[in-house]
């Protein structure tokens, strides 16, 4: 198990700087996740871990040994790619004895072991049967855990994983999501995955990166990073929020408006700005001006966990309210009527 | 070999291997002759490109490659649109036969069609009893130009139109459009680079094509002798500078087709 | 260069059947697939068949007694050994290139990859007529050539370099393409597992391209046992010495020895029969590894 630390690691390509002074430090045996927008320097950052990248300055560590210049066939990871890569022309026993096969005489196994492991790893991703099949012959998700096994193979100290699941339909996504966070539990490498999917994220990471045009913005929990978003652009990136234009400050938040802006940018011309999320928004028929907004209900979504509603409050953007079950039926909200919309719970940030 | 991150292995080696075959294989025959051209004083060049020979030489290669190029084109979007669009029995055999000129010797080429067209030829009797004559005279160099630049016309059609998406022609069938015009408005302005392509390709290998053309023509000189036996039979004379000359113009022709067809493609990015 | 596309990965459905909207009406289908008849009867059939017919119109003894004439011998020996030097020296070249070129980005690679396509844009005649400007007598080698006793003109040699110049792409560009289709994903795995870089190329890169390099191969025969005019300026025609067997067919029809020429002929029409053959056969098995990038 091993602890990965990155020491201002910064590179750029033509003029554009993909990750900026970057420093990170990884608890070994974690499952980690690497989260942020497309641009955000998230996959640069996994392939340079990999060897794949190369740095233009700073430092990579694994424990004490300093790999920054190592080659990729040399850094002992294992790399698991979006589009599986696994090699066409060879069957699933191949492809998962590959890593094996290519260590030196004197490091490599007896032919017999290679084989035997093969058939341990290929119980261990849940596929004995399969291999004598060659790629072409395989679905997506079990091309997926055949990489996986190629990569274990190799008994690497980190794993790393390039948007896992972002190939694979919904369902096949989910499916796996959960069954690589209990097979990472059993395999123990620190693991690192790269995603843009923030539910992914919360659902199976021991700890979340949020990165943002090659800066972490948070690192934290899930939990954590969830209820406590150190910025506005992480509580937006991890779920949906009613964003309020306030005036006043941290202390004494006032409610001015509901921002249209689009997700990412900061709306203009406010000084502080408060995030809720629909399910800490409670309604009543009339309310304190300042605490909250009053708007006409224009859509009750009843058909799912909770029950969605959309009050128009003069802003471009609806203002979004998730009330439970009992809580809808015992109020009643109706489209066309007017009810009076105040955040329970919301986080301050200053805009600039 | 000695990796380093960042970089896959092995493109020191493998460049330098690519440059060394390039540059003694291609470049310097090519520097040979670009060599003797810029030695060769302008009055000779002038005296060589003028002469009547060398005049009525070209005319053959580039008129009868023209010719050729465009009937080609012609055949090779008819014969691309019947092998994307429809079905009918034995079609990939067909398909594969279209590249059989690529495998061809044209020496064949020329006697095949000599064996047809030719005055005791299968076919050729028939038209020259009626007055039509292939072999040796102009129609015979044309259609063995278009034998060896077959494929080139058609391949680049059909790789086309294959890739065509038949949702966009759906959609101006729906709108209310009929056929010809969901063709002229959606199918030929996505053909239309590779309609040049396919020009400019059969144009290029027709212009220098020898070894079929030289059976099927009576080869004398100012009358039917294309620009390649020419340049063969001043190089026979020790006339290198005159050969040099002639090959000059035929580099430039089919070079400046090729490149203008490429530049028209770029100008106009089609997706 | 939007050039020829060196793999047509196998034919897909005509839309016209799964799609009524687009189907033609049935006069110009009708009409189409018969003028492509024709077009293809005359042009390509006809022709065939008829150096078939006439090879063999007395029986098979006579094209026998053609093929095993010393003359016709010794140019099949010759069109074979020019082959045998020709193909595996450009294939060899044509991965190297394929593996630059494709498989990485450089300034310059536009400009090279261009390069490499010249000899296809360059007449045969005016190819064989470079290697004369070199090695001629007065080529810039001629006189020390001479001085050292090396022939390389009017001798195998000549005809095999000029050879090498005419098929010089053909084996390039089909890997340059595959290569730069496959991408790196495979490379960077077998490095992440911990392969060497030469144990990459053997067992990921080469595997991973041999369709199209076989692919390649075929055409590369074809096109250097059939070249007529390069080889015919280098060569001398040499009856028994330097002539292939393109060369030796236009010889004996010189002589009006047709049949002969017909005999001849049906070996090479063999030749590139098997070649399109098998060209097609390593589409499709390409094609299935095509189909399952897209899975």
């Amino acid at each position: 198990m091993t602890r990965i630390v990155l020491d201002k690691v910064s590179k750029a390509f033509r003029s554009n700087k993909i990750l900026s002074e970057l420093s990170l430090e990884l608890e070994s045996g974690h499952l980690v996740a690497l989260l942020g927008p497309s641009g955000s320097g998230k996959t640069t950052l996994l392939r340079s871990i990999a060897g794949l990248e190369a740095l233009d300055s700073g430092a990579i560590r694994f424990d004490q040994r300093d790999v920054t210049h190592t080659a990729a066939n040399a850094r002992g990871v294992g790399f698991v790619f979006q589009h599986y890569a696994l090699f066409e022309h060879m069957s699933v026993h191949e492809n998962i004895a590959f890593g094996l096969r290519c260590k030196p005489r004197s490091a490599r196994p007896a032919a017999a072991e290679i084989d035997a492991r093969v058939r341990e790893l290929l119980e261990l991703v849940q596929l004995p049967e399969l291999g004598s099949r060659r790629p072409d012959q395989l679905s997506g998700g079990q091309k997926q855990r055949i990489a996986l096994a190629r990569a274990l193979a190799i008994k690497p100290e980190v794993l790393l994983l390039d948007e896992p699941f972002g190939a694979l339909d919904a369902r096949v996504r989910r499916d796996l999501r959960s069954w690589l966070r209990g097979l990472h539990d059993r395999v123990s490498a620190t693991s690192l995955f790269v995603t843009h999917d923030q539910v992914e994220a919360l659902e199976i990471a021991d700890s979340i990166v949020v990165l943002r045009e090659g800066r972490i913005e948070q690192i934290g929990a899930p939990a954590e990073l969830y209820r406590a978003p150190a910025s506005f652009f992480v509580f937006q990136f991890l779920g949906e929020c009613n964003t309020f234009v306030l005036d006043g400050n941290s202390e004494h938040p006032r409610i001015r408006s509901l921002s249209a802006s689009e997700m990412g940018q900061q709306p203009a011309g406010a000084a502080w700005l408060g995030c809720a999320r629909p399910h800490d928004m409670q309604i009543s028929t009339e309310g304190v001006k300042e605490t909250g907004l009053s708007g006409v209900v224009s859509r009750v979504h009843a058909a799912g966990p909770t029950v969605r509603l959309e009050l128009n409050v003069g802003s471009a953007k609806a203002l979004l309210v998730d009330l439970s079950h009992a809580e809808f039926s015992a109020k009643m909200p109706r489209p066309g009527e007017t009810w009076f919309a105040r955040p329970r719970a919301m986080q301050t940030y200053a805009v600039g | 070999m000695a990796s380093r991150p960042g970089r896959l292995p092995g493109f020191p080696l493998s460049l330098s291997l690519t440059l060394l075959w390039l540059s003694g294989l291609v470049l310097l025959p090519l520097c040979a002759l670009l060599a003797l051209a810029l030695r060769t004083d302008p009055a000779t060049w002038l005296h060589t490109l003028t002469e009547p020979r060398t005049l009525a030489a070209c005319r053959l290669s580039l008129g009868s490659a023209l010719l050729a190029a465009l009937l080609d084109t012609a055949a090779g979007l008819g014969l691309a649109w019947a092998l994307t669009r429809y079905r009918f029995p034995l079609q990939g055999w067909i398909d594969s036969t279209i590249d059989l000129p690529l495998a061809l010797p044209t020496a064949v080429a020329g006697i095949s069609l000599g064996a047809v067209y030719g005055a005791k030829g299968w076919v050729g009797g028939w038209l020259e009893a009626h007055g039509m004559k292939v072999i040796y005279s102009q129609a015979g160099i044309v259609l063995a130009m278009m034998l060896v630049s077959l494929p080139f016309a058609v391949r680049p059609i059909q790789a086309v139109l294959r890739d065509l998406d038949p949702h966009a022609e759906e959609a101006a069938v729906s709108l209310g459009g009929s056929r010809w015009r969901a063709f002229f408005t959606v199918v030929l302005p996505a053909l239309r680079p590779a309609i040049a392509t396919a020009f400019a390709l059969s144009f290029a290998k027709s212009v220098g094509e020898y070894g079929s053309v030289i059976f099927v023509s009576s080869n004398l000189p100012g009358r039917s002798e294309i620009a390649p036996l020419l340049i063969m039979t001043r190089l026979e004379e020790f006339n290198y500078e005159a050969a040099a000359a002639i090959a000059m113009l035929l580099l430039f022709a089919s070079l400046s087709v090729l490149i203008l067809v490429t530049a028209l493609q770029v100008r106009r990015p089609s997706d | 260069m939007a050039a020829l596309a060196p793999i047509q990965p196998g034919l897909r459905a005509g839309p016209s059947v799964e799609r009524p909207a687009l189907r033609d009406p049935w006069w110009f289908r009708a009409s189409l697939l018969g003028a492509c008849a024709l077009f293809l009867i005359a042009v390509l059939a006809l022709p065939l068949a008829a150096v078939l017919v006439e090879a063999f119109r007395r029986g098979i003894g006579p094209a026998m007694k053609a093929w095993s004439d010393p003359d016709t011998k010794a140019a099949a020996w010759l069109t074979l050994r020019t082959a045998a030097w020709v193909v595996p020296l450009n294939a060899a070249f044509g991965i190297a290139a394929g593996y630059a070129l494709g498989k990485f980005r450089f300034r310059g690679r536009t400009l090279l990859i261009a390069l490499i396509d010249l000899p296809l844009s360059v007449s045969p005649v005016i190819a064989g007529m470079l290697f004369v400007l070199l090695f001629g007598a007065q080529g810039w080698f001629g006189p020390w050539l001479r001085d050292h006793g090396i022939k390389i003109l009017f001798a195998p040699t000549g005809i095999v370099l000029a050879t090498l110049f005419v098929t010089f792409p053909i084996v390039a560009r089909e890997l340059i393409a595959v290569m730069e289709a496959r991408g790196r994903d495979q490379e960077e795995a077998a490095l992440s597992l911990g392969a060497g870089a030469w144990t990459t190329f053997r067992r990921v890169t080469l595997p991973s391209a041999r369709w199209a390099l076989l692919h390649g191969i075929v055409l590369c025969n074809a096109r250097a046992m059939g070249d007529f005019g390069a080889v015919s300026v280098v060569s001398g025609h040499i009856r028994g010495e330097t002539n292939t067997l393109p060369l030796h067919i236009e010889v004996l029809y010189g002589e009006y020895q047709f049949q002969a020429a017909f005999a001849v002929a049906f070996l090479l029409i063999l030749m590139a029969v098997v070649t399109i053959v098998l060209k097609h056969w390593f589409e499709l098995r390409a094609a299935s590894g095509a189909a399952e990038e897209l899975a």
